[in-house]
Formats: C-alpha cells, structure tokens, sequence
C-alpha cells in the first residue's frame, strides 16, 4: 500500500469515526497510528466519555469483529481465552472460544479484574496466540486491544502494574468534551443515534495491508539519534526511577512512522516523534515510589518538560 | 600642576563610576527565584533556580542575592548561615551587557512543610565601596514537602497476630477465590459460575458457593500527644514525626490500592486556626493529596487530649478499618477502642515507642510496635 | 582563588602600594645628599629587604605568634639594617656620588660613614614596615589612613622636585611609583569593597567567588588605564601624531624619488633639460617652496589617516580592552600558581564552586548583533564559488537557517527543542507569513528529514519564498 493510500484509509477511517465522536480528532488519530503499528491502547477515563462507542466504531469502519469484556473481580483467565469443556451429548471435550477471538476487543475496566486474568489478556496481546491444555491457537488479525481504566480514584480496583503498562503501545483518555463540543453532542444525538447509521468504509485486508506497509516509511538517522536522546534523558532524570527500555524507543519509532503515514508523508519529521511521544512513553516510565507522584498527569507532564528540552535536529 | 590634575582627574573617574552604578547599575535587571517542582517529599533532591539577567549594556560588576529560607530546605552549605528555623544564603553573580545566568542550587528537603521564599533582597554598588544600592524583590516561590514513606512491615512488628502482619489488607466486594463450597445449580447463577470438575463428578450441574466479605473504608488516627500528660508542644518529637511518615505510608498505599481513606488528629494544621483535624473518608488520588498536605503543614502541639478527642468521634465510625498511630497507650484508649470494634471497625494499633509497658498492650486488638525492646511491667 | 590564598595576595600587594609611597621617603633625601638614585637596583634591594621583613617575620612566628616571637621579629631588622651597612662599608670605595651640594661641605670619608647610616637605616625602615605587616589584617595594611598617607608623601615629593629643580629629572620616576600606587589603590579597594559586601562572619569566611573578583579587577584596570590615558592624553596625541605623521611624509619623499629615477631612465625626456636626467629641474623654486609641497601634502593625508585610526581605534577599544583583559587573566592565573608553589598553599576548598551550577547566556539586542553580521557575511561568501558549487540541498538548508535566525531576530522566542511546524506557528504572529513560511516549512522538511532532492521548479519557488518571507521579518 502507498503513502497516498494510507493516507486515504486513515482520512476515511477518521472521519467515519467522527461522524459518531464529537472533536477528539487527536485521539482517533493516535487510535489509529496504534492500530497501523500492530500495537494496543490503554483509554485512562472515567465513565461515560464514549470509550466503547470509539470500539465500536472502529470496528464497524473496518467491517471487522468486536468484542466487549467487561471485567470485573471474579473473571477467571478461562472466561477470556476459552475453555476445554465436556459436551455431554458428543461425550467429548469441545473448545469454546473465548471473547479473545476476535479482531477488536474493548476490554473495559481492565483494573477491576484480579492481576491472573489480566496477565492472561497481557500475553495474548503480546504473543499474539493462546495456548489452552497444550494446543496453540492463533488469534485473529489484525489484533487490536482497547483497553479501559479507571482512574486510580476508584475504590476497589487492581491497576496496573507497571511492567505490564509497557506492553500497551499507547496510553490515552479521551477526556471531557469542550463547551462546544458538549453542545453539538447535545445537537447530534437530539433526535437519533448516528452510530447506527455508518458504514464500513474499509476491509480487515486494508489493515494488514497499511500495517505491513509502515515500516516502509523513511526516517533520518538524525531523527533516530534525536529519539535515543530522548530515552536517555528519561534514564537520567531526577524524578524518573525506571526510564524508557528499548521496546518503548522503538515504539516511538513505530508510532512516529504510522503518524508520519496517516499525515501523507513517506518520511518521519520531528513533530511526529514530538507528537505521539507523550502517548507512548509516559505509561512506560517509573517514578520515584511515592503514589501520589505518579499520577498520569505527572508522568505526561515530565515527558513534555523532557521534549522541551531535547534540541530538535535542525540547522545550527 | 600634574600632580593635582592627576588627583583630580582619578577623582572625577571615580565619582563618575559611583554615579553610574549608583544610578543605573539595578536598571533593567529581572531577577526570578522558584523551585523546580511545586511538591515533593522528604530525602528528595530538587533544584531551586535562579535567574538573573542584566539587560542594558552597562554591566553589574556584583550583585548579592540575599534568600531567606527555611533551614529545612538544605542547600548552598558552604555559604549558607542558620539561625533558629532560618537558612540565610548569599548568592552572588556578576552580570556583563545582555547577559542572563541561570543558577541551579541541588537542595534537598530535609524535612516535611510548606516552605517559602517569599521576598529577597537585591544588593549592588560601584566598584571601590562608595555607593551601595538595593531593591526587595517578590518572588513568592513555595514547596510543599510531602512526610517520608517507610517500610511498615520493617518498620513495626506485629505483637498480636490476630490479623496477620500486613497492616494494610485489601477489601473487596466478593472474594471468587476464597470458595467455601458448592451448590445446585440455580437459573440466575452465571454461567462461569458453574464448578466443572464437580459436574464432571456428579454429572450434575453445580455451582461454587463464594463467601460475603464487606467493603472497608480506612481511618488513621494520629495522636499528636507524646505523652499522656502534655499540654503544649510533644516532647518527643521524634515518635511523632515518625508516626506522621507511617500515616502518609498507609494513605500511599491506599492510593494505589484505591481504598478510601480518612485522617484524624487531636492536632492542627499551620493555617488550621487551631481546628481539629477528622476529615471524610473518600478516595481519590485529589483527596490523598490534601490528606498528605495536611500531614505535611501539621503542628507538633495538641489542642485537645487525646483521650478527649477520642471520645467525642468513636461513634462515628463504623464498618472501617481503623489505624491507630500512637506513642504511648492508656486503659481509656484501650477502652474506647473496644468500643469501636463492636460497632465493626477493625482495629490495629502501631506504637512508635519502644519504651512502652508491656502490660497496657490490649490482647484482643491487633497491635504493631516500633521495632526494639518491650519493657516488662 | 581560594580565600586563605587570596588573604596572603592581597597583603603582599598592599605591602607593594606601601613600598611605592615609603620608597619616596629614601629615595628622595639620596638623591638631594648624595646624588645618587640607586637605580633600578635600589628599588629592587627596597623590595627585597621589606618582603625580607614580612617573610622572615612569618617564620619566626610561624610556631606561636606570642610577644616573644613578635619582640623578635622587630628586633631582626637590627639585623638587616646591620647586615646593609655592613655590605656599604665593603662596597664603600667602589661607590660614586654625584656633586651636590652637602657633600661638597663634607670630606669624603663623612660622606661615607654617612652613607652607611644613610642605607642602614633605610634598611630598618624597610624592613620594620615588613615585619609590621605581617601582624597586621590585610584591610588595615592599606587603610584610608595609610592611602592619604601615600597621597601626601606623593603629593609632597612631586611639590619638593618642583622646586628643588636640581632633582626635577626624577619626576618620571616618582610618576611610575604614583602610578604603581593608583593601581593597587584601586584593586585592593575594590577587593575590600567586595569582602565587605559578601562577608559573613569573619573575614577568612569571604564567600565571594573568584570569577566575581576577577571581573572586578578587570573592571578596575580599565579603569585605572582610563586615568593614565586621560592624564597623559597630550602626549599620547603628540606621540601618535609623530607616528602617523612620519609615515606619509617617508612614503611622499619616497614616490617623489621613484618618479626622479623613473624620469631618469626615460629616452628624451623633457627637452635638453630632461636628456641630461637626474632629478627633475627644481632649480626655479626655491627650497622653502619644496618643503612646502611635501608638508602640505603630507598634513591632509595625516589629517585622514588620523581620523580615521581615531574611529577605527574606538571602535575596537571594546575588544582590545576584552583581549587585554583575557591577558591579564592568564598573567593572574600563572601569577596565583607560582604562589602556590612558592608557598606551598594547599588547594583551597573553595576553589571550586560545588553548591551550584551556573548557565550563562548572551541574549544580545536584535539589531546589528554579531550572529547577524556573520550570517550576513556567510551569505557575502556563498555568493561566491561556494554557493555556485553548492546543490539545492545545502542552499535550501542554508536558507532556511538564516530564516530561523531572522525570526529568532525579529523577537520570537525560538528554543532549541522546537520543531519545524512549532517554528512556523511561531512565526505566525507576524503578519504575511502564513504562505512563504509554511511552504518553505514544507520543502525543508522533505529536503531535511525525507532525504528528497528538490527540483529546479521547487528550488526557484523555494529562494522567491525565502526572499519575501525574510522581506516581511526584516521590516520588524
């Protein structure tokens, strides 16, 4: 797939999307750049910001499966991959598929199930595979995890581990919606709901296609140089106990190409990197062990104060 | 004659100089003064920053910087004077045309509290000591230093182990993996519900029977007091500072575990107008941070005993996990206690003492004691 | 430098200002007694025995500084000034005195034995005010009291040679020690005043940081040089004069005999006169009228050259004045090293500044600063060769670079950390660059971080975009 083609499934997937969401252009664009780079989201929002009707929407555009997990304190590992289980009438063990079957899985409230089941979803994420009673199964692609997570307020959760955050490609929250935003919510949603009314504007093989088609895109060894700098500022930084490892340095790369892609361009520019660095990196960083410092805010905050100070490669 | 042409002339040029920098030497000169975070917590290192800039093509041959801070916030060792609670520091630059420098002070919080520079004082004069000029500067920087978070279990040993030696323990709704048995099948258990290896067994269909637990709040409760008779300022100062860090340990912990969480102490706060503090019990990362906030502007002086204090409260809190940090224990505490844990709360207690009778220590609520000796009887 | 060894620099100059003045009270009576300066040599001896005095104080003392070890201390310059007159009455025979007036009434051997008493005690004197200073805080060695001290034997010395005429030769000398005096006046002064602004506590617990002291004396020898030059403007102006002057006079005298010898070695010539060669017929005029030529000549053209070496040499007395300042920095630094090692100071643990770390930036007003003036020559060069044999990529960079600095010129805070689309919203806020600047943006970005090679339509689009969008900044 070329530039301008990516270009095109993106603008259509987008704005397919948007007929649905109100503003959060920034937010299906990075959606978006995680899909095409193979990678997963974590959606850091309170309850009732449109999370699962972005999925939803998502899956439509590309005419693919969705699947909506909600989790909850006694969900079992078994209930997300699936189980072996004794059919009385065949009188043999059949498997039933789990949810993880699918191509888009909204897994909502991630940080209410116990830390098995969500090791159970963290690995197939990562493997891209599951393995019941010895037999592999491969899952489907493409492969796309929105997860959900309260945030840490919440009573009764289990959040997230750090380690296991650095799986997820991008961290995000879609936020409140601006007074004028609110109002056109109000304006769209008077009479119907829109979500019904869109279509696919795009296939699974697109996606795969625009997928394979990423690592294609040019990016300067000075820019290469400028995203190492800024991990290793993340390794010296006062406040940052654990900085960047190197999946998160190359995941950086990879989202500043799939943002590069969605844009129409064949090649990678600082403000790509500048852009979805704070997505990608501020999950993946540990600060000093005091809770109350560690909030996203806090950590995207620093990311930016570190761009803020890297010098850009431009002329002397 | 040359002579006195010589005199005078070296006169002029130097009255000439003292008139200049006399007159136009703190002229377009910004100076700002913050630290580099808003808040932090004890034992951490930050930097506090100046900037001066000099913006006229007359240069400031010496400018002095006089801060007046709090001796808590310890930087700048080999120029700094204290005097009481004061850290007096000079700091000095020399200013060419245009010039701006940027000076970072590594400083590191020594102790808890709100910290402030409020105004410093700009010094500067001409080049033989004929004329000194200076301006008062607002730079209103401030630093809200976070109590120290501890290693509880390392920290206190558990004296009865009715509970466990975890002195923060998660709660939730229902608990699927704690099964106490199974049942029949009925038609609005789920379907994930169902216990497979007993169906499998009985070739019916079966369900695990969970058991109920109650979701618990968190209550700390700080006494302020030392001793049992004190009145004024704590005596032992180093008990109650110790058991402040082991409070904001336990609200940092249920922060990350997202436990509600409530304060209260028979202290005040430096701007509480001598007000009691038992806040709501809420969780929230926007509500732990003024609960650390308040530990961290908290008074080492009672305003009312605590025994007192106690009394007027107990009935208020029910279903609760209570913690009482304290440096000494008493019959009517213990008392109160009890009566606390009919109205299901559970009770734990951490003493920051290790000179404590053995024999006040209640058997039937759970008790954790600084590490060290407990003297007998 | 550290403290401890500042402490000991600032007497032992002191105790040089203290020697200038003091020096005047021996070398003066010498000359009117006996006729003779001593010359360099003296001044030298005059150094030695009063630094004598403070180093040897400072040994003696150097155990325990009690009244004992102080009595003796005092008490050596007995030694020293015995110590001279005994080297005077060996050297005696050898000296020559010149013809004053007081030893023309005395016979030759008084004129010795008082020679000897003389340089004995002068010697004392000398070495009296070294052991003295040893004992004494560096501020009080050369206090208010000490400098109008200094001021009125100066003042009395120079009034004494006006109208002892015999001596008047030795007012360059006493010049030089007036001078010497100023200088460390002024230095020490401002050192003071720099102590006693950042001082704390006690005096050994001066905090003022050695880069502080060094601008301060910098700033104090320009200073000081100011006051010479105003001084001696005259004759700076009559010695540059002469200078100037000479130098077209020699090059006029030098065309007039090319063109003799030209006009020489020329056939025919000017008629019978010019067959004959040699010099060009001058007879008619008279030799006054000759030298009138050359002189007027050589007055304009002196007139101009010294116009503009007078413009010139303001204009670049801010960097001569930097260059000399660097100079004496590196002469103090080698100074302060051979100290140390003379002294065996340890290194002081405020020699270096651990407590903080200082960023220093020059945020020069934005016109005619220096970054532009070597902008502008760059683009001067590559109008040249270079930029003919650049390729579009290099010129487009190269554009775009000046672009930025034009912006950052035009008041813009543009950090290091800003990308290209940053820049350019940026920018914004000047009115008219929306299109030049974003499609510049654009082809930078391609040519910079996608590798593209422009071609000639975008190159030309890209230099009429430059053009406007540097139009628009430079009208800010």
């Amino acid at each position: 797939m070329n530039i301008n083609q990516i270009k095109e499934l993106g603008q259509k997937i987008g704005d397919n999307i948007s007929k649905v969401i109100v503003g959060k252009e920034d937010v299906i664009d990075k959606v978006l750049t995680a899909l095409f780079c193979s990678g997963h989201v974590l959606l850091e929002d309170v309850p009732g910001m449109g999370k699962t009707v972005m999925a939803k929407c998502l899956s439509k555009s590309i005419n693919c499966n969705f699947k909506r997990i909600q989790f909850t304190p006694d969900l079992l590992p078994s209930d997300l991959t699936g189980i072996n289980y004794y059919n009385q009438k065949q009188e043999e063990f059949v498997f039933r598929e789990g949810p993880i079957f699918t191509n888009i899985i909204l897994a909502d409230e991630i940080n209410r199930a116990t830390p098995r089941t969500q090791s159970s979803l963290l690995e197939c994420m990562e493997e891209g595979q599951v393995t019941i009673d010895g037999t592999t199964k491969q899952l489907a692609r493409p492969f796309f995890v929105i997860a959900t997570q309260n945030p840490v307020e919440i009573q009764g959760t289990f959040p997230l581990p750090e380690a296991q955050l650095d799986r997820f490609f991008m961290r995000l929250s879609i936020g409140y919606p601006t007074v004028e935003e609110g109002r056109a919510i109000l304006d769209r949603f008077q009479k119907q709901n829109p979500f019904p009314s869109i279509t696919n504007v795009a296939d699974v093989e697109d996606i795969i296609d625009a997928q394979d088609s990423i690592s294609k895109i040019e990016i300067s060894a000075d820019l290469k140089n400028y995203i190492v700098e800024i991990v290793e500022m993340t390794r010296k930084h006062e406040r940052i106990v654990l900085g960047i490892s190197p999946r998160g340095s190359l995941a950086l790369m990879r989202g500043a190409q799939a943002y590069a892609a969605i844009n129409g361009r064949d090649f990678v520019t600082p403000d790509d990197v500048k852009y979805v660095a704070p997505a990608v990196l501020s999950h993946r960083i540990i600060l000093r062990s005091h809770a109350i410092t560690s909030g996203t805010e806090n950590t995207e905050r620093i990311i930016e104060d570190i761009l803020n100070k890297v010098a850009v490669p431009i002329e002397d | 004659m040359e002579v006195l042409a010589l005199a005078l002339i070296a006169f002029v040029i130097m009255a000439f100089q003292a008139y200049i920098f006399r007159n136009f030497s703190l002229k377009n000169v910004e100076y700002k003064c913050e630290f580099s975070i808003n808040e932090a917590h004890e034992g951490d290192e930050i930097y506090l920053i100046e900037t001066v800039y000099n913006g006229k093509i007359l240069p400031v041959p010496w400018l002095k910087v006089e801060l007046n801070t709090s001796r808590w916030l310890d930087f700048a060792e080999t120029r700094s004077v204290l005097a009481q609670d004061n850290r007096y520091v000079t700091s000095s630059f020399f200013l060419k045309s245009h010039q701006k420098i940027i000076r970072k002070w590594k400083l590191k919080c020594i102790k808890r509290g709100i910290f402030h520079i409020d105004r410093i004082c700009l010094v500067t004069g001409d080049l033989l000591g004929n004329t000194v000029d200076s301006i008062g500067v607002d730079v209103n920087a401030n630093i809200l230093v976070y109590p120290q978070t501890i290693e509880l279990e390392k920290t206190f040993t558990p004296v009865n182990y009715l509970q466990g030696d975890i002195i923060v323990k998660r709660w939730i709704i229902e608990d699927p993996f704690i099964v106490s048995g199974i049942r029949e099948y009925t038609a609005s258990d789920p379907m994930n519900k169902i216990h497979w290896t007993s169906v499998a067994r009985t070739g019916r269909l079966m369900v695990r029977r969970e058991d109920y637990t109650s979701q618990h709040g968190l209550s700390v409760f700080l006494n302020i007091q030392s001793i049992e008779n004190e009145y004024f300022e704590s005596v032992y100062k180093y008990y109650i500072e110790l058991g402040i860090k082991a409070a904001a340990t336990i609200f940092d912990t249920a922060l990350r575990s997202g436990i509600p969480a409530r304060f209260a102490t028979n202290g005040t706060t430096s701007d509480g107008n001598r007000q009691m503090i038992f806040t709501n019990e809420a969780s929230g990362r926007s509500h732990i941070q003024s609960l650390l906030s308040i530990l961290a502007k908290l008074e080492l002086r009672r305003i009312k005993d605590f025994e007192d204090f106690l009394r007027d409260v107990y009935k208020d809190i029910t279903n609760s996990e209570i913690i009482l940090i304290t440096s000494y224990l008493t019959e009517p505490i213990c008392g109160l206690l009890r009566q606390m844990k009919i109205r299901n709360n559970r009770i734990r207690i951490l003493i920051t003492n290790t000179n404590i009778d053995s024999s006040i220590l209640p058997t039937d609520i759970d008790a954790y004691m600084l590490k060290g000796e407990v003297l007998n009887g | 430098m550290g403290s401890k060894l500042w402490n000991i620099f600032k007497k032992e100059i002191s105790l040089v200002a203290v020697f200038t003045f003091l020096y005047q009270l021996i070398l003066l009576p010498r000359t009117v007694l006996f006729g003779v300066t001593g010359g360099v040599t003296g001044v030298f001896l005059g150094i030695v025995l009063i630094f004598a005095g403070y180093i040897i104080a400072g040994y003696i003392t150097k155990k325990e500084q009690n009244f004992r070890s102080m009595l003796l201390s005092y008490l050596s310059a007995i030694a020293a000034a015995v110590i001279i007159a005994i080297i005077y009455w060996i050297i005696a025979p050898e000296l020559k005195y010149g013809g004053t007036q007081f030893i023309n009434m005395l016979n030759w051997k008084s004129v010795q034995s008082l020679k000897i008493v003389f340089e004995g005690l002068g010697a004392f004197i000398l070495y009296f005010v070294g052991v003295r200073t040893r004992f004494l805080e560096h501020d009080l060695i050369l206090s208010r009291n000490k400098l109008i001290f200094g001021a009125i034997i100066f003042i009395s010395a120079i009034i004494f040679m006006q109208y002892y005429s015999s001596i008047e030769y030795l007012k360059r000398t006493v010049y030089t020690f007036v001078y010497v005096f100023i200088a460390i006046s002024l230095l020490i002064k401002n050192q003071q005043n720099l102590d006693n602004a950042f001082i704390k506590k006690h005096i050994d617990l001066s905090t003022v940081p050695k880069n502080i002291r060094n601008y301060n004396s910098i700033i104090v020898m320009v200073l000081f040089a100011l006051i010479i030059i105003i001084f001696n403007i005259k004759e700076l102006v009559d010695f540059i004069v002469y200078i100037i002057g000479n130098i077209p006079r020699t090059i006029v005298l030098f065309m007039l005999k090319a063109l003799e010898l030209l006009s020489k070695l020329l056939p025919g010539g000017e008629g019978e006169g010019g067959s004959q060669g040699g010099s060009p017929d001058m007879s008619g005029l008279p030799e006054g009228e000759e030298n009138a030529i050359v002189a007027i000549i050589t007055k304009i053209i002196f007139g101009i050259i010294l116009v503009a070496a007078g413009a010139f040499a303001i204009w670049k007395l801010p960097a001569l004045f930097a260059a000399i300042g660097r100079k004496i920095k590196k002469l103090g630094n080698f100074i302060a090293e051979l100290f140390k090692k003379l002294f065996l100071i340890q290194k002081d643990s405020l020699d270096k500044e651990i407590d903080y770390i200082d960023e220093v930036i020059t945020i020069k007003p934005t016109s005619h600063s220096k970054e532009e003036r070597e902008s502008k020559k760059k683009i001067q060069r590559m109008g040249g060769r270079l930029w003919k044999n650049a390729d579009y990529m290099e010129k487009i960079r190269f554009m775009y670079k000046l672009t930025v600095n034009y912006i950052i010129k035009s008041g813009i805070d543009i950090k290091r950390s800003d990308t290209t689309k940053e820049i350019y919203q940026k920018a914004l806020e000047i009115d008219g660059l929306q299109e030049s600047l974003g499609f510049a943006t654009d082809i930078y970005n391609k040519i910079r971080y996608g590798g593209k090679v422009p071609d000639d339509a975008e190159y030309i689009k890209f230099e009429e975009k430059f053009s406007s969008t540097v139009d628009i900044l430079k009208k800010k």
